[in-house]
C-alpha cells in the first residue's frame, strides 16, 4: 500500500502555511517549467540560445549610445556603456521576468484551465529561470570591464549578494502580484508595460544617484525625501549593484534597508494576494 | 464507513451570471465602479432577493456523494446539470462555493480535448510535463513511457509540438499519460467522445483494467452504453442536484424516463416553418399505441404507431416515407422504408397525406429509443424532409410472464427481443 495524502478541497483555499507546505512536493513540476521557459524562448528562432546573448547587447548599445554619447547623461566618471551595464543588469532581469509572469497565467490557461498545480510554481519558474539571462549579463559586463577599464573591482563582489537578495526579493514579489492582477483584469497586461518603463526611469538606471543631489539638493542621507525614495526598492538594488560592480563608493546600507524593508512586505503581500486569486483563476481565466 | 476514496459533502457552486467571463474581460475601472454601487447598495439594504437570484446561477447545489475505494461511478445528465462543474472541483481546477471534498491518494484528470498539454511542447515533453504534475519521479515517469505512446498510438511523432497534433491524437495521448500514471482515483470528462471507434474501445478496456486494479474511477460521458459498461453506479445529475444515485441501469431510465426529451409527438402549424422544401413538407409526427397517444413508457407487448402527416404541393412525385430508429446514445437500432406496393415508387397528386408505420408489439427490447423521420424522392435520390430528433419514447415490461422474456426478470441484452416461433420436439426418452 502507498501511503495516501488527503486532498482537502474547500471554498477559501487553505491557509498560506499549508499552500507553502505543499509546494517543495513540486520541485520536479518547477523544474520542468524553468526548463520548459527556457526551451519555449529558444525554440523556433534561428539563432536560438543567441538571442540570450545578442538581446542584451543591442539593448544596452542603443541605450548607451542615446542616453551617453547623444544626451550626454553624467555617469560619474565612469565609461557610460559600463556605468549603464551595471544596472542594466539588475534592471533587465526585474522588468523581463516582471512581464513575463504578467502574462504567464494568461498564457499558460490550457493548463491552468485543465489540471492543477500550484499557479505559484508559473511566476516563480520564471524568477529561477531569469537567472540564465541575468548570468549572461553578468559575464558580458565582466568582460567588457576587463577590456574597457583593464581591470574588474573584486571587493564589491563580496556584498553583491546583498542587492541580489533584495533584486529577487522584489521580482518576486512584483511577479507575484502581476500575475494574479493581469488574470483578473485584463488591462493590467497593458499597464504593465508603461508602468516598467515608468519605473525604470524613475530609478537611477541610466542616470546617476548624485544627479539628485547636483539638482535638487537633495542629499541621499539626510532629507525626508530622499528617504522616501529609498522605500522604492529597487533604488537600493541598482545602487547596489552600480557601487559594487563599478567599485566605486561604499555600501549603501540606507537605500538597501529601506528596500528590504519595502522589498519584503511587496512580496508577502504578493503571496498573499496570489493564493487568495488562485482558487478564482479557473472561472476567471 | 471510513474505506472512502473521495467525499463530497454539502457541495455548491454559484457562478456570477454576467461576471468575468472569457471574451467579456472587464476593465479594472468597470470592475472597481460596480463592486463600488454594490457595496453602496449593500450597505442602503437595498438590494431585492430578486435581483440576487437573477445574477446567481448554481451550477451545483448541496451534493453529497461518497465513492469507496476501487469503485467505478458514472455520472450522468443532460448538458449543463452540472457534470463538468462537478469534475472541475473534483481536480480543484476551480474552488467550490460552499461544502468540501475529501480525496484520498493521488488524483489525475482528464478533462475534454487539450488535457492541459502546452502547444509548444512536444508530446514527450508533454508526458513528463503531466507526469510532473501528477507528482510523478522522472524515473517513475520513463519507466512508464513506452507503455504510454505504445497506447497512444501517437509514435513518430512523439516528438512533435503538440501544437501539430490532430485533437484525435491529443485525446489519445492525455488518456494514454492518466491511463498509466497510476493515479489512485481517475477522473474523466467526455474523452470518448473523440477518437475513432478503435481507440474508443482501447480506452474502455484500459478503464476496465483500471477499475479492476482497484482504482477509484469517476467517469462522466454522454454515452449511455459506455457508462453502463464500465460502471455498475451512477449518479444522474439534474440542475445540479443529484436526481438519482445507484444501479446504473436505474440510473439511465430514469435519466431517459424524466430528464431525456420523451417527446410523442410533434405537429409544424405554420407550413413555412415545416421542414421540406417546395415539393413536399412535413406537417405532424405522432407516436400512438393502440390508437392511442402515449402519456409515458410504453409496455413493450404493445403495437407501437408512428404517424406522418405531410402535405404534398408538386404532383408527380413518387414520395417515399421513411423512418429511422436509434437508441438513446445515438447509435442506429433500424431503418425502414415506406415500400407498399399502393404508394411505393408511384407518383401522387397533390394534398395531404397521413401514413402509418406499425411496429408490432413484442418486437423491441426495453429501453428508450430516438426516432427520425424523412420524406424523399427516388431517381434520382433526394431528401425533401428530415428531421433527426423527431420523436423519443422509452419502453418497458411489467414482467407478467407472458412478454418474450417470459419468468426471466434479469438484464436481457440488444435492441430487439422479437417474438420468435420457438419449437421444441421431445426426440427420445
Amino acid at each position: 500500500m502507498r501511503d495516501k495524502t488527503e486532498i482537502l478541497i474547500t471554498p477559501e483555499g487553505g491557509r498560506l502555511r499549508g499552500y507553502l507546505a505543499a509546494l517543495p512536493a513540486f520541485h520536479e513540476l518547477l523544474a520542468f517549467l524553468v526548463w520548459k521557459d527556457l526551451k519555449v524562448q529558444v525554440a523556433q528562432t534561428t539563432l536560438g540560445f543567441g538571442w540570450l546573448v545578442l538581446r542584451p547587447m543591442l539593448n544596452v548599445l542603443v541605450m548607451s549610445l542615446v542616453f551617453g554619447k547623444l544626451a550626454r547623461l553624467p555617469s560619474d566618471g565612469h565609461p557610460y556603456l559600463l556605468f549603464l551595464l551595471s544596472a542594466w543588469l539588475p534592471w533587465s532581469y526585474f522588468t523581463g521576468v516582471s512581464s513575463k509572469a504578467t502574462s504567464s497565467l494568461l498564457g499558460n490557461s490550457a493548463l491552468v484551465t485543465k489540471v492543477y498545480f500550484p499557479r505559484l510554481l508559473l511566476p516563480v519558474s520564471l524568477v529561477l529561470g531569469g537567472l540564465l539571462e541575468f548570468l549572461i549579463v553578468f559575464v558580458l559586463f565582466v568582460l567588457l570591464s576587463l577590456a574597457m577599464t583593464g581591470s574588474m573591482p573584486l571587493a564589491g563582489l563580496l556584498w553583491l549578494p546583498l542587492p541580489l537578495l533584495l533584486l529577487l526579493l522584489t521580482t518576486a514579489g512584483a511577479s507575484f502580484w502581476l500575475a494574479a492582477l493581469a488574470a483578473r483584469f485584463r488591462d493590467v497586461r497593458n499597464a504593465a508595460s508603461y508602468l516598467l518603463q515608468l519605473l525604470m526611469f524613475l530609478a537611477p538606471v541610466i542616470w546617476p544617484l548624485s544627479l539628485l543631489a547636483q539638482r535638487f539638493g537633495i542629499s541621499a542621507d539626510q532629507h525626508w525625501l530622499a528617504t522616501a525614495y529609498g522605500l522604492y526598492p529597487l533604488v537600493g538594488v541598482v545602487e547596489g549593484f552600480r557601487r559594487a560592480l563599478l567599485g566605486s563608493g561604499e555600501i549603501p546600507w540606507q537605500l538597501l534597508g529601506l528596500g528590504f524593508v519595502s522589498g519584503s512586505l511587496l512580496f508577502i503581500s504578493g503571496l498573499v494576494y496570489f493564493q487568495r486569486s488562485e482558487k478564482r483563476l479557473a472561472d476567471e481565466l | 464507513m471510513s474505506d472512502y476514496a473521495l467525499k463530497v459533502e454539502d457541495l455548491s457552486k454559484c457562478f456570477r451570471v454576467g461576471a468575468v467571463r472569457k471574451g467579456n474581460p472587464q476593465t479594472l475601472v468597470a470592475q472597481t465602479a460596480e463592486a463600488g454601487l454594490r457595496a453602496l447598495r449593500r450597505l442602503s439594504g437595498r438590494v431585492s432577493a430578486e435581483e440576487k437570484a437573477a445574477t446567481e446561477h448554481w451550477a451545483l447545489r448541496d451534493l453529497n456523494l461518497e465513492v469507496k475505494e476501487g469503485e467505478v461511478v458514472g455520472v450522468i445528465g443532460h448538458n449543463g446539470s452540472g457534470k463538468s462543474t462537478l469534475l472541475k472541483i473534483l481536480s480543484r481546477i476551480t474552488a467550490p462555493s460552499t461544502g468540501r471534498v475529501r480525496v484520498r491518494g493521488r488524483m489525475a484528470s482528464l478533462l475534454e480535448v487539450g488535457t492541459g498539454f502546452h502547444p509548444d511542447l512536444s508530446g514527450r515533453e508533454n508526458v513528463f510535463l503531466n507526469a510532473a504534475i501528477l507528482g510523478l519521479k522522472r524515473a517513475e515517469t520513463r519507466r512508464r513511457f513506452d507503455a504510454i505512446v505504445e497506447f497512444s498510438g501517437v509514435g513518430r511523432f512523439i516528438d512533435t509540438p503538440v501544437r501539430n497534433y490532430s485533437s484525435g491524437m491529443k485525446v489519445r495521448l492525455g488518456f494514454a499519460v492518466a491511463a498509466h500514471l497510476d493515479p489512485d482515483v481517475l477522473l474523466i470528462d467526455e474523452v470518448l467522445a473523440v477518437g475513432d471507434a478503435a481507440f474508443q474501445q482501447r480506452c474502455l478496456e484500459r478503464i476496465e483494467q483500471v477499475g479492476a486494479a482497484g482504482r477509484t474511477i469517476l467517469f462522466v460521458s454522454h454515452q449511455l452504453g459506455a457508462v453502463s459498461r464500465l460502471a455498475p453506479r451512477s449518479v444522474l445529475l439534474n440542475r445540479g442536484r443529484i436526481a438519482f444515485d445507484g444501479p446504473t441501469l436505474t440510473a439511465i431510465r430514469h435519466y431517459e424516463e424524466h430528464i431525456g426529451g420523451f417527446q410523442s409527438q410533434q405537429r409544424w402549424d405554420d407550413p413555412a416553418q415545416a421542414p421540406g422544401d417546395d415539393c413536399v413538407r412535413l406537417r405532424a409526427v405522432q407516436l400512438t399505441s393502440d390508437g392511442k397517444p402515449l402519456s409515458g413508457p410504453v409496455d413493450v407487448r404493445r403495437p407501437l404507431e408512428l404517424r406522418l402527416r405531410y402535405e404534398v404541393f408538386k404532383a408527380g412525385l413518387p414520395i417515399l416515407p421513411s423512418l429511422h430508429l436509434y437508441d438513446f446514445s445515438g447509435t442506429p437500432v433500424l431503418s425502414a422504408i415506406d415500400n407498399h406496393p399502393e404508394w411505393h415508387g408511384q407518383s401522387r397528386g397533390a394534398g395531404v397525406y397521413e401514413t402509418v408505420a406499425v411496429f408490432p408489439g413484442n418486437l423491441f427490447n426495453e429501453g428508450s429509443f430516438q426516432l427520425a423521420v424523412g420524406l424523399s424522392t427516388l431517381d434520382p435520390f433526394l431528401s425533401h424532409a428530415y428531421v433527426h430528433h423527431a420523436l423519443a419514447f422509452s419502453l418497458y415490461d411489467p414482467i407478467e410472464g407472458d412478454s418474450t422474456r417470459g419468468q426471466y426478470r434479469g438484464e436481457l441484452q440488444g435492441y430487439m427481443r422479437p417474438a420468435l416461433d420457438w419449437q421444441t420436439a421431445r426426440l427420445g426418452a
